[in-house]
């Protein structure tokens, strides 16, 4: 389903090249659900934004859904985000124009799906924000905004969704609620998850568990979990 | 404070460095460049114009008089510092080998002129002068014909030509091309030889009881300074008696006035034009700039700065910015003013000086001014909500425009400085006050027509499937920000609109005014008996006339049997008909104009001049009589006429329906066109007909056309310009508007939306905004030329469907084309690194 060969992404500044990853490799089967951690800063949500196809890398490539991302035109990548990809920003990028079932209307109404409403309300409803539909971001908590953002990404029904730190902003009652949502999906539609989180209980639902360090990705085994949570 | 201050240049030096102000700054260096070079020219040709005039007049000030003016007149001239220059004008006979010619004489001061060009043609050139030289006399192309002169290398150098005047004799010095100061003696029934008032005693041709014109001319030393003359002048107008008369300007020729008058009103509508133009610009932007500081203003506010602070370091900002950004505008203006200057050459180069400081200010203080209160306008509401609320609200300055229209005081504090600047900077309280209503009210009223408009098309896009979907949420979600740019685009265009309109109808009237063969010399005093003879030598020698009208003199006695002391308001007793003979004329064709219904038998009915039966307070039916010789004639006015003053055709006040007046002693006054080289006519013309007088206003004529030219070129550079100006205008608010947009089409990207569907969503956004902005501007231009035609121009209207078509063309031009442009720079980068990029 994900693969990433040789995955590398560095910046040119004036003064230095940053490298932000260096030569990641991964493979993600169909259905499989991945959790990513690491410091802040170390490239997380980078990584994220070139595995979604919003970035591209500096070299190596990555393959999504059968389509190698570096072959694809933009076009074709906008045509597989549009049916494919879910994607959850860490700063939510809500459109600040448009409330909040707008807001989750907006993929469904660019696949030109036709009852767009009543879905959005549905999505809208299994967040709990139902009462909201009708608010501008501007109105809405941190929290709320980044729920409305969840309700977004799965509004596409994606066959893999990116989520950066889905729950992030929740409080422990909400969080539970969003990746009781999130496994849900992955149950019940197959849904691939690429989940960055800082969350160990999330990263440990998880069947995959990566940890990024300083640009390096690292799969980490059963055993050096039990080890970093020191049982 | 100071503190505060350090920190606020601080946060300048690096908005301005990070180019987040760059923006702002491009759109307020266009708008005060726009506004100073415009302004610059607007100045020049306002000199040039005057310049003009002067050369007509030969001074600023012109005092005419028909005996020498008392010496006191003169030292209060010289105790203010006056240039001062002296004429005498009388007939005399010229002698040039023993053939007699009646001339008009000019004895002119060393200083003569104090403006305009003496021109005069010695040994095939023509130089720019002051007064002969002691001992010469300069003859105009009639006396050079006449006695058969010239002035080639050779002649000169042979034989020495000498003109007997008086018992003194001249050396024929020159041929007169051009003397400043014909208008001062339009009604020369003689030829004009020019010599110097040194050598006027020893012609002894001036004796006790000779008929001489004294005038004296006076101009300001400084070039700036008019406030000394007004003075002058008005201490000299209580002086005054019968015989004298002052002139400035070109006050007496109703046709050059009616032109420049015109021409001035043009250059203030540009002025107010532009100055809107960049108040535009300058809101649009501020706006924006607004509603970005406020987020960074609401942190600063949680990190413990009061509110004072942060009011006082954006103030100090903006300042710095508006000053910075105003002056290099101005300098941007000034240059491009001077290359312009240069380009044009002779066109705007008759004035002495080159820099204006009303540009200067006006931008300055403009700039400033509206960068403040529409800036301010969006950061006091920081003063509203509590630290936490602004954190809240922080994402509002990404909103869309359309959120704001917010602190209502600053706004309409900025339009009333706005409309002061205007009337301030025009000098033309009626005309700005007039297009400002008129401009407010149809926006108003235009604008709640575009909202309509917009909801129809969505509505009946929707319905029969004329636009995607996606198109038609996007425009539905974005009513406001579509009406708000349908609102500015279609105001930049319709003002755009408008001056084109108004440029076009003056360059045409002035075309038609004088047309090739325009009549340039009068003839009066055409006995009735001489009438067919004087006809048939005109058709012999292929002259061409309008045909012969009679001229019968009178003095309006009585207006409804009432003296007309009596009868007219108090403020018309000093009119000029009053006091001297009108000419009266006969015709039966009093068709045309306002026509009353009865026609008395008893009465002759007369046909009469607007302005002067405005000016009497003479109406339709009201009795007039009219003194003739030494008889009483009455008519009652049937027809009240405009006259087109400045057409160069015999105009008459008064007409009368034939009848009663041709019994009285007529007389007949006719007008022809002659070309330079046929001047020798008049000659033969005079020797045929010895009792006419032939006025020649050719060189008055000839001055006329050159400042029409010269004024329609200009006006056509300042019009160019708007347009330029207008254009830039155009796409720094298209740009300013498409900023927030462009944020949430980064997201959209993202979501999957392709680059074709999002660019066939702003196409269509594009094709409605620019569909509606120039359906608005064409609306809001025709209504508003409507007006002005109407009410400043004095024009007639009609409808400009060529513009409207023209309109549209340019209107999908360029918001789609520039807007497309504009918004691509989305599509380049990678749909994460253009929404990292929008959301700054
Ligand atoms: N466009 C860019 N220019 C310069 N540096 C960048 C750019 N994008 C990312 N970086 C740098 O790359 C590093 C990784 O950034 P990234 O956002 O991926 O971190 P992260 O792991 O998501 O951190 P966090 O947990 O705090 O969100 C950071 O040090 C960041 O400063
Ligand atoms: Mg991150």
């Amino acid at each position: 389903m994900l693969y990433a060969q040789h995955l590398a992404k560095n910046i040119i500044t004036p003064n230095a090249r940053l490298d932000i990853l260096r030569d990641v490799n991964f493979h993600l089967r169909a259905g499989e659900t991945m959790a990513i951690t690491g410091a802040s800063g170390s490239g997380k949500s980078t990584l994220l934004s070139l595995l979604a196809g919003l970035d591209t890398p500096s070299s190596g490539q990555v393959k999504i859904a059968g389509y190698s991302l570096s072959e694809l035109d933009e076009e074709a990548r906008a045509l597989l985000r549009q049916n494919k990809i879910g994607f959850v920003f860490q700063s939510f990028h809500l459109i600040p124009a448009l409330n909040a079932l707008d807001n989750v209307m907006l993929p469904l109404e660019l696949k030109g799906q036709k009852n767009a409403q009543e879905q959005a309300l549905d999505l809208l409803a299994r967040v709990g924000l139902s009462q909201r539909s009708d608010h501008k971001p501007v109105e809405l908590s941190g929290g709320e905004q980044q729920r409305v953002a969840i309700a977004r990404a799965f509004a596409g029904h994606p066959e893999i969704l990116f989520a950066d730190e889905p729950t992030g902003n929740l409080d422990q009652l909400s969080g539970e609620t969003i990746i009781k949502l999130l496994f849900e999906l992955n149950q019940e539609q197959g849904t691939t998850l690429v989940l960055v989180t800082h969350d160990q209980l999330l990263a440990q639902a998880c069947q995959r568990h990566f940890y990024l360090d300083q640009g390096v990705l690292n799969e980490l085994s059963a055993d050096d979990l039990t080890n970093s949570l020191g049982c | 404070m100071w503190r505060i201050f350090r920190l606020a240049i601080k946060f300048f030096k690096r908005e301005l460095y990070n180019g987040e102000l760059s923006l702002f700054m491009l759109s307020l260096v266009i708008a005060t460049g726009s506004l100073s070079c415009i302004g610059f020219l607007i100045e020049r040709i306002d000199g040039s114009m005057n310049h003009h005039a002067n050369q007509l007049n030969g001074a600023q000030l012109v005092l005419k008089s028909s005996s020498e003016v008392p010496a006191l007149w003169l030292e209060k001239a010289q105790q203010l510092k006056l240039k001062q220059a002296k004429m005498l004008v009388f007939p005399s006979m010229l002698v040039v080998n023993d053939e007699f010619k009646l001339a008009q004489i000019k004895a002119v001061s060393a200083n003569f002129p104090l403006q305009g060009e003496l021109q005069v043609k010695k040994q095939d050139s023509v130089q720019i002068t002051k007064a002969p030289p002691e001992g010469e006399i300069w003859l105009d192309k009639r006396l050079v014909l006449f006695f058969k002169l010239s002035f080639n290398q050779q002649s000169a150098s042979t034989k020495k030509q000498w003109v007997e005047l008086g018992d003194a004799q001249f050396k024929a010095g020159g041929l007169l091309e051009r003397v400043p100061g014909q208008s001062n003696s339009l009604f020369t029934i003689a030829p004009t030889a020019l010599i110097n008032l040194a050598d006027l005693d020893k012609t002894a041709t001036i004796q006790p009881g000779s008929r001489v014109d004294y005038i004296y001319f006076f101009s300001d030393n400084t070039s700036g300074d008019r406030q000394t003359l007004a003075d002058y002048q008005q201490w000299l107008k209580a002086k005054l008696q019968t015989g004298q008369s002052l002139r400035t300007g070109v006050e007496d020729f109703k046709a050059v006035n009616a032109s420049l008058k015109k021409a001035a009103d043009y250059l203030s509508l540009a002025g107010v034009l532009t100055l809107l133009l960049s108040a535009i610009a300058i809101a649009i932007s501020s706006h924006r700039y607004g509603q970005k500081q406020y987020k960074n203003n609401a942190i600063m506010l949680c990190l413990g700065f009061s509110e004072k602070n942060i009011l006082f370091i954006e103030t100090a900002k903006l300042m710095t910015l508006g000053l910075i950004g105003s002056f290099a505008g101005i300098v941007l203006g000034y240059l491009v003013y001077l290359v312009l200057l240069h380009v044009l050459g002779d066109a705007l180069t008759r004035t002495e000086s080159h820099f204006f400081l009303m540009p200067v200010l006006v931008s300055m203080i403009s700039g400033v001014f509206l960068l403040l209160t529409i800036s301010m306008a969006n950061l006091v509401r920081i003063k509203k909500l509590s630290p936490m609320g602004l954190i809240r609200n922080e994402l509002l300055s990404n909103t869309s425009i359309s959120e704001v229209v917010n602190n209502k005081l600053f706004y309409l504090i900025s339009a009333a400085g706005l409309i002061v600047i205007s009337i301030w900077y025009s000098g033309n309280t009626q005309l700005t006050l007039t297009f400002y209503t008129v401009l407010l009210l149809s926006a108003v009223f235009f604008y709640f027509f575009a909202k309509l408009l917009l909801v129809q098309i969505i509505y009946y896009g929707r319905r029969f499937q004329l636009i995607n979907r996606l198109s038609l949420l996007n425009l539905e979600r974005h009513k406001q920000a579509v009406l708000l740019q349908v609102t500015s685009f279609s105001l930049i265009f319709s003002l755009i609109i408008l001056i084109f309109l108004v440029r076009t109808e003056l360059l045409d009237n002035w075309q038609k005014q004088f047309p090739e063969g325009t009549p340039n010399h009068f003839v009066i005093n055409v006995q009735t008996y001489e009438r067919v003879s004087f006809e048939s030598y005109l058709e012999q020698h292929s002259i061409k006339t309008q045909g012969l009208y009679p001229m019968i003199r009178g003095r309006l006695t009585h207006i409804n049997h009432l003296a007309v002391n009596q009868a007219v308001p108090k403020e018309a007793r000093s009119h000029n008909a009053l006091h001297r003979a009108l000419n009266l004329s006969v015709s039966d064709s009093l068709a045309a104009g306002k026509k009353s219904p009865v026609q008395l038998p008893e009465n002759t009915p007369i046909s009469i001049e607007k302005s002067l039966a405005k000016a009497l307070n003479i109406s339709l039916e009201d009795s007039l009589t009219f003194r003739v010789g030494s008889q009483s004639i009455e008519g009652r006015v049937t027809q009240i006429r405009q006259v087109k003053w400045d057409s160069f055709q015999p105009n008459f006040y008064i007409i009368f329906s034939p009848g009663i007046i041709e019994k009285y002693p007529m007389t007949w006054i006719a007008s022809f066109y002659l070309g330079q080289d046929d001047k020798h006519q008049l000659n033969q013309l005079m020797a045929q007909f010895p009792g006419i007088t032939i006025i020649e206003v050719d060189e008055v004529l000839k001055e006329i056309q050159f400042i029409i030219n010269k004024v329609s070129a200009a006006i056509e550079v300042i019009f160019i310009f708007i347009v330029i100006a207008g254009a830039l205008i155009l796409s720094a608010s298209l740009s300013s508007t498409m900023a927030s947009r462009m944020y949430e089409n980064a997201i959209i990207r993202t979501l999957g939306a392709s680059t074709k569907q999002l660019r066939r969503c702003l196409l269509v956004e594009f094709v409605v905004v620019a569909l509606l902005s120039a359906l608005i501007a064409v609306l809001l231009a025709e209504f508003s030329t409507y007006i002005l035609y109407q009410q400043v121009f004095q024009m007639a209207y009609s409808l400009h469907p060529i513009v409207w078509g023209a309109m549209v063309c340019v209107s999908l031009i360029i918001i789609c084309g520039l807007g497309m442009l504009l918004v691509n720079k989305i599509f380049t980068q990678s749909a994460h690194q253009s929404l990292i990029q929008q959301m700054e």
